[in-house]
């Protein structure tokens, strides 16, 4: 039976003339697991929130959703409720009670289920999920995964028989994001829940969906199951929408002759397949080549992408020597004993679980928090000797959420507050701007409102602002989070611009592949204090969890490769020397 | 939170009706009544009960500040009043009675008594159960100041966010021209405001999505009431409307205007007093038996 079937959906915002989607027609059907991908604003949120009426976004609509055989519209509104259960992006905003316990309680409540129903309900989830030991805390003591599932809970209660998942996991650290995805399975396996989610996250969903849709500029330009999409975007030769496969199936695909039905998705698919087609090529060789990679021939592509700086080696920018820090006189150390040191001209990356104390780390480098013992030194001298207007134009913060940095009506205004401060000459003030402009690509949403400009453009204009007071160094917070892959690869190449002569750059970050692939050197916040730093390559390559999907496909050949571009570089190379 | 508590079947586990019941005749005891011995009486088990449910660690911090107002209390008054007989000696010329002294003795501890019953009420009726005895009175009021609740810390740690960021891009460097801080902070909450809505925006969404609005709310947490519950109930509404019926005929009341007395003594009063004193003292015995039954246990095991 369909639960839903959409034909032919145009929507177009109110004061836009571009449809935000376009002619859309889907079906789909009980259990299905349908995972939506494709650039921010390319119309899967918009297209997510039809599936719920309550949440219809306010614009022109043509065409018709049926649910169950019936019109959306026509819904009675209890059904809708808890038929269809909606999970946001942002964890935080979804979350309306205090505690735990009442937020799962709050669906039912509204619906007016006597409490012996909703006491049940709520001991079945709360086992299901292995929620017993955090019931009572109150909201705010949750880490980022636990309030996602919390989220997850409280829509799950009401026994939907749709979940819709708007990138749900944008802001979870990898391990928590996979958590969360297997329960989605689970849900979908044993419940026969029909999922739609919208992700970024699509290494470790491919495998799970029944069906994929690749959208672009409101329009589905591919539908089907994961394999056949993969075929067919690789088949049409488009980029832009390469960069949504997984990156096992891609590597794969480069593979010279490649056999559509056997594209691989997982990491075990990945490795059987390199097994199979070495086994072809002729197993004893490649034995010996593989077990010592000459280290010429994957060097080119990482030092292609790596952004780095022109600055004497190992000078150092920034030193932090055994901070130990804490909120509150009871609370427990969240830095504890940290040492380490960022070098002019790198990209460092610091990776590590949510609620690690990453943003803490870079709040008390910046100065922002004053650590209870231990030294912070810019440039060899102690931050607290700095002056503080100096200490403030030499480092640059970039929070994670860029809706702080934003108290004027246009983004013009913002970037022109920012120069004000800055104790500039008039050229001077002048050049930077343009500077920034014409690096961001801001020209076109300066008279914008910054709450009217898509998440990329916002995180960039926050970049911007920092940027423009010129600092040495600049600390970045989950710069690509809620970023599509497309954004990203423009971010890196901003870094890449900006990042010359002896300034340097500490990001924190969940995302391993862009670590991976653009990181100087790489580190990992545990337990208090920083374990590394290292070369991304030879971090990498000892990690098990905090990878790249390639290296844990390719480790046991070739453990020296972590990002896609080796792997793809080392088989040509592998297939040119084996023909 | 819900607190935990160490013996589950104290005062604490009454239904909370009774337990409010309880707590409104307690400070209106302490605000109404005059006579000393039920004054001290009700102070007694004010204390008592905020050292049985915390082992007084809530009463050890405001107990200097409640001590000093009492004490203003009690030397302000024989200076700003000069009623009764009995003067004792002359303070600027003015006559210092001995009833004024009294009464501002009186005044103190039946201020003391509210005060800290206030630290009892607090560890016994929660915020939460405050909210479950009124929700069938009024159940969207209650869930907005539920979730009104949660926003007061959270907009808290906004502001210190967005205040970072702000300093992290040079603002508040102006020690010494407070308008400009002013300004500043003006923007601090600008910033709040526009993001907090945005927020709220999707709070909103995820209230609908979740059937908000859709028909009579009900409620998760109930409260039974048991046989202990029913039978703490009879025990309070006898000795309660007995304290009532004999305060209506006259008993237990004091005046220390226009003379000082001894307070009468007859058989009746006495037994009046009995009534009043098995009323305040029911959930002691109730927590003190509990802490007894529980060491017994704990010893035993």
């Amino acid at each position: 039976m369909a639960r839903y079937q959409i034909r032919n959906v145009t929507f177009t915002f109110p004061e836009q003339e571009e449809p935000a989607l376009h002619g859309i027609s889907l079906d789909i059907t009980e259990g299905e697991f349908v995972l939506l991908c494709g650039s921010t604003g390319s119309g899967k949120t918009t297209f997510i929130r039809h599936l719920k009426r309550e949440i219809w976004p306010e614009g022109k609509r043509t065409g018709s959703f049926l649910y169950d055989g019936c019109p959306l519209e026509e819904l009675p509104p209890q059904r809708a409720a808890s038929e269809i259960g909606m999970v946001f992006q942002d964890p935080e905003a979804q979350i309306v009670m205090g505690t735990v316990e009442q937020e799962l309680a709050f669906g039912l409540e509204n619906l007016g289920f006597p409490p012996a129903v909703i006491q049940r309900r709520m001991a079945e989830m709360v086992s299901f999920l292995g929620m017993e030991g955090w019931l009572r805390q109150s909201v705010h003591e949750l880490s980022g995964g636990q309030k996602q599932l919390l989220n997850l809970a409280s829509v799950l209660l009401l026994r939907p028989k749709v979940l819709l998942l708007d990138e749900p996991t944008a802001q979870l650290d990898p391990i928590a994001a996979k958590e969360f995805l297997q329960v989605l399975h689970r849900l979908n396996e044993e419940m026969s829940i029909t999922v739609v989610i919208a992700e970024h996250r699509l290494e470790e969903l491919f495998p799970y969906a029944s069906r994929v849709c690749l959208f672009h500029r409101g329009t589905v330009k591919y539908a089907g199951p994961a394999r056949q999409v993969i075929a067919d975007v690789w088949a049409s030769g488009d980029k832009a929408a390469r960069t949504f496969l997984p990156a096992v199936s891609r590597m794969a695909l480069a593979w010279p002759d490649r056999q559509a039905e056997a594209i691989p998705l997982t990491v075990k698919e990945g490795k059987m397949w390199m097994a199979r087609v070495e086994g072809e090529r002729g197993a004893g060789r490649d034995a010996g080549e593989s077990s010592q990679p000459s280290p010429v021939d994957d060097a080119p592509s990482s030092g292609k992408l790596r952004i780095r700086g022109r600055s004497s080696a190992d000078a150092i920018m920034l030193k932090c020597r055994s901070v130990f820090f804490q909120y509150e006189k009871d609370s427990p150390f969240l830095l504890h004993g940290c040492s380490f040191e960022v070098r002019k001209g790198e990209l460092m990356a610091l990776m590590g679980g949510n609620g690690a104390g990453k943003s803490t780390l870079l709040r008390v480098l910046s100065s922002l928090l004053k650590p209870q013992r231990g030294a912070v030194e810019l440039d060899g001298k102690p931050l607290s000797k700095w002056k503080e207007k100096e200490r403030i134009a030499r480092i640059g913060y970039l929070a994670q959420n860029p809706l702080l940095y934003f108290n004027r009506d246009t983004v013009r205004e913002l970037l022109d507050e920012r120069l004000s401060r800055l104790d500039l000459s008039e050229a001077e003030q002048k050049r930077r701007l343009e500077e920034m402009v014409t690096l961001f690509e801001l020209e076109p949403i300066l008279n914008h409102h910054p709450y009217d400009i898509s998440g990329g453009q916002q995180q960039k204009t926050a970049l911007a602002l920092v940027l423009l007071a010129d600092p040495e160094l600049l600390l970045l917070d989950e710069p690509t989070k809620g970023l599509d892959p497309y954004q990203k690869e423009k971010l890196a190449e901003l870094l890449g611009k900006w990042l010359q002569g002896s300034r340097s750059i500490l990001m924190v970050s969940h995302d391993v592949e862009f670590a991976a692939r653009y990181a100087t050197r790489s580190a990992m916040l545990f337990n208090g204090s920083v374990i590394g730093p290292e070369e991304t390559s030879s971090f990498f390559q000892q990690n098990y969890f905090y990878t790249t999907v390639v290296q844990r496909v390719a480790a046991e050949r070739w453990p020296s490769l972590v990002t896609e571009e080796d792997v793809i570089n080392r088989w040509q190379a592998f297939a040119k020397g084996s023909t | 939170m819900e607190k935990k508590n160490k013996w589950p079947g104290g005062f604490y586990s009454l239904h909370p009706a009774i337990s409010f019941i309880y707590f409104v005749v307690v400070f209106g005891a302490a605000v109404m009544l005059k006579h000393p011995l039920y004054l001290l009486t009700v102070l007694a088990v004010a204390i008592a009960i905020a050292v049985l449910q915390d082992g007084g660690r809530g009463l050890v911090r405001p107990l200097p500040f409640y001590l000093l107002m009492a004490l203003i209390i009690f030397i302000s008054n024989p200076l700003l009043t000069s009623r009764g007989r009995t003067i004792l000696f002359y303070f600027r010329d003015l006559p210092v009675t001995l009833e004024a002294i009294a009464y501002g003795a009186i005044f103190a501890v039946s201020l003391l008594a509210v005060l800290i019953g206030f630290i009892g009420y607090n560890s016994i009726i929660t915020p939460n159960r405050f909210l479950y005895l009124f929700a069938r009175l009024a159940p969207r009021t209650v869930l907005v100041i539920t979730v009104a609740m949660r926003f007061v810390p959270l907009l808290k740690r906004r502001i210190m966010e967005i205040i970072r960021v702000q300093k992290s891009q040079g603002y508040f460097l102006y020690k010494k021209k407070k308008w400009l801080q002013a300004k500043e902070a003006m923007e601090t909450m600008h910033t709040l405001v526009s993001w907090s809505l945005e927020e709220a925006l999707q709070t909103g969404m995820s209230m609908r999505s979740r059937g908000y609005g859709l028909g009579k709310r009900s409620s998760a947490v109930v409260y039974r009431m048991e046989r202990r519950d029913w039978q703490m109930l009879v025990w309070l509404a006898v000795t309660g409307l007995l304290t009532l019926i004999g305060a209506a005929l006259g008993y237990g009341r004091y005046s220390v205007y226009p003379k000082l007395m001894l307070p009468d003594l007859s058989y009746l009063t006495v037994l009046h007093y009995a009534c009043f004193a098995g009323f305040l003292l029911a959930p002691i015995v109730m927590d003190i038996r509990e802490v007894m039954r529980w060491r017994a246990i704990r010893s035993g095991m």
